[in-house]
């Protein structure tokens, strides 16, 4: 009874503190955050918010960079000629497929990249530092270095499978290889970025839970699969996030290696967006497809939180 | 139920930062409640997580029953331990905690609800069963955490300062409790702790560690009487026993102890002791409730501050150029800055060796 009364009384409370003047103190205290956020919200509300709104601004317009003067006010046409036609579809289609490669590949072999880091094994210095570098790489210099490397004649890859008796592979120009060799290749740069995240959940679980399920009777499988993993869906689930998120705004590769193509099998959204605003100036429709991508970026961080909010929230 | 035997056992690190233990047997009676006492880092957790598996040994061995386990997993050596902070698994239920190491067993579910529940009962958590661990308070946990040991049926329990996280009204309860449990199970029981009192009031047999050693093992009683050093003597008691340097002297009466300008006799048990030593100054240790204000005074003390418990009160003064407590009653106390006249119980008196802090 106690419980129900505190909690009736509680918002009333509230509520007659909001009322009273902010006391000099709590106006200093404000005056200092809003010093402190100043220079970093201004500079996001100039080349963040606003770009944003005209971007919003312009989804519902027929214009071309060329000649902004003779913008048009097309209401959602842009939206439903996503829909009429298939480049959208197709694009954000293997924009989809990617992110889903990048993820189900990252999420296992980061997972036990950072078991790896987290034992007492030798090398581990070493592995971290291998790892990390393609991390760190420019994304254009690892696009570069990988088309080197997938060269359909005279590349390393086909060099080393002819060792084993396979024939040259055709990679970047097969619309069946081309997307799987771009979720190999962001695998292997963002995978050190997954097994740090994941490396540091595995650090800020108390060893007394591994210690306390030992004694009870589990082998370090069990360990790892009724204790380690489910304590870990917190983390897991920010490493799919960012990896999703990156990789529905993945750029460089579609750019650099394979132009979208062929046949549309690498048209990344972002890419695609690129090149309908500037390469074919249609920026309202461009603007529309950017509206859309954004949308959806923004449902999955939202589910994501609701979902850290709900549940696992031990 | 089993014996658990520690045989010469050692344990050092590289980095050498942690206690190193060398060469320490013990021998753990089947039902016995031993607890391990001592300062920090005196390595009594060390020796703990020894038994449970979860730190390897340097040297020796340790058997629990006809066993020797030191080369086995901890999942092999039938144990169950209550850790410090409890360590639940935050993402199981209470129940699903409590089950969790019968299941891995392989145990039919009946069996496990059966073992539950009638854990659940026995620590009156029974209505928390479907909780999880955020919901409940330090004390549930608690009861949680023994549940989950209980309901395996161990040959030994660990316990690892298991009350040091609850407040002091809880932890008289839960020692209460964790005393009429062991009563119940009668289970080979081995308890760390660094708080005295809970050592005294647990167990049938204290196990006092320094720097790595047993300074001194017995009954709680032996210790508090006849404590084998001056560490001891220190450790156990509260308020701390009162260290004063005596001259040995000779009387009509036998040996006796001169302390500034008055005399006690000597503890009739020891006379034959100091007889030898007539003329040496030792160190000798009082407790405060050993400390007399009716009858004839020895000592006239001013008193520095006097703090009153409720039954007793405690009084502060110096002796001999020591700062010493005594524990009278409030009724005979004096207050601050006024004179009060003490003497000691000179049967409880203990005489140590100033050299080497060994009783005489």
């Amino acid at each position: 009874m106690s419980t129900s009364n505190t909690l009736t009384a509680a918002p009333a409370r509230t509520t007659a503190r909001a009322r009273k003047p902010a006391t000099r103190r709590q106006k200093r205290d404000w005056l200092f955050a809003a010093g402190f956020l100043a220079p970093f919200m201004i500079l996001l509300l100039i080349f963040q918010y606003v770009p944003l709104m005209l971007m919003a601004k312009n989804s519902v317009y027929d214009y071309s960079l060329l000649n902004p003067a003779a913008a048009k006010f097309v209401g959602l046409r842009n939206f439903a000629d996503m829909i009429e036609y298939e480049d959208a579809a197709v694009s954000f289609g293997v924009t989809f497929l990617f992110a889903l490669g990048v993820v189900l590949t990252v999420i296992p072999i980061a997972f036990l990249l950072a078991l790896f880091l987290n034992s007492k094994l030798p090398a581990r210095g070493l592995v971290r530092t291998m790892i990390m570098l393609p991390v760190v790489t420019s994304a254009v210099v690892v696009a570069t270095m990988w088309s080197f490397l997938l060269d359909p004649s005279n590349g390393l890859v086909n060099g080393v499978l002819n060792l084993f008796g396979i024939a040259n592979q055709p990679f970047l120009t097969s619309t069946g290889q081309a997307l799987p060799a771009l979720v190999v290749m962001t695998l292997w740069q963002q995978v050190g970025f997954g097994a740090i995240l994941f490396l540091a959940g595995l650090q800020g679980l108390p060893p007394e839970l591994t210690e306390a399920a030992r004694i009870d009777g589990a082998t370090r499988r069990q360990v790892l699969w009724n204790v380690t993993i489910p304590l870990l869906s917190r983390t897991t689930l920010f490493v799919v996030v960012i990896m999703t998120v990156f990789s529905l705004q993945a750029f460089a590769p579609a750019f650099l290696m394979t132009q979208g193509g062929p046949q549309e099998a690498t048209n990344l959204v972002v890419y695609h967006i690129y090149n309908t605003a500037f390469i074919m100036q249609q920026a309202g429709y461009a603007s529309a497809l950017s509206v859309v991508l954004l949308l959806v970026v923004l449902a999955i961080s939202m589910i994501q939180m609701a979902l850290l909010r709900a549940r696992w929230n031990h | 139920m089993a014996d658990v035997s520690l045989r010469h056992v050692g344990k050092t690190y590289e980095n050498a930062r942690a206690t190193t233990i060398e060469d320490l047997s013990l021998d753990i009676r089947s039902g016995e409640f031993v607890v391990l006492v001592g300062p920090s880092g005196c390595g009594k957790s060390t020796m703990l997580r020894m038994i449970a598996g979860l730190e390897e040994l340097s040297d020796g061995q340790i058997w629990i029953g006809e066993r020797r386990v030191d080369e086995l997993e901890p999942r092999e050596r039938n144990i169950a331990m209550v850790f410090q902070n409890y360590a639940l698994y935050p993402h199981m239920t209470v129940a699903q905690n409590m089950s969790f190491g019968l299941r891995l067993a392989g145990m039919a579910r009946p069996e496990i609800r059966r073992r539950v529940e009638e854990a659940a009962e026995v620590l009156d958590i029974a209505g928390l069963l479907d909780r999880r661990p955020k919901q409940l308070s330090g004390g549930q946990r608690q009861r949680v955490a023994m549940g989950r040991a209980m309901v395996r049926d161990p040959a030994v329990f660990l316990f690892d300062e298991p009350l040091s996280n609850l407040d002091a009204k809880l932890r008289g309860q839960m020692r209460a409790e964790i005393r009429r449990l062991h009563k119940r199970l009668k289970a080979t029981t081995v308890y760390v702790t660094h708080d005295q009192m809970e050592a005294m009031t647990l167990a049938d047999r204290v196990v006092i560690l320094h720097g790595g050693r047993i300074e001194q093992q017995g009954t709680p009683q032996e210790l508090y009487e006849r404590p084998a050093t001056r560490f001891v003597a220190g450790f156990i008691g509260s308020p701390t026993m009162n260290f004063l340097p005596a001259e040995i002297v000779m009387t009509d009466a036998g040996p006796a102890l001169k302390l500034g300008e008055a005399t006690v006799p000597a503890p009739v048990a020891k006379a034959e002791a100091l007889a030898e030593r007539v003329g040496q100054t030792v160190e000798i240790g009082v407790r405060p409730e050993h400390f007399l204000a009716d009858g004839d005074p020895s000592f006239s003390v001013v008193v520095d501050m006097a703090e009153l418990l409720g039954p007793t009160t405690l009084v502060h003064f110096t002796l001999a150029g020591v700062a010493c407590s005594a524990m009278l009653p409030p009724e005979r106390a004096a207050g601050e800055g006024e004179r009060q006249g003490v003497s000691i119980v000179s049967a409880w008196i203990a005489i140590f060796d100033p050299a080497t802090g060994r009783a005489l």
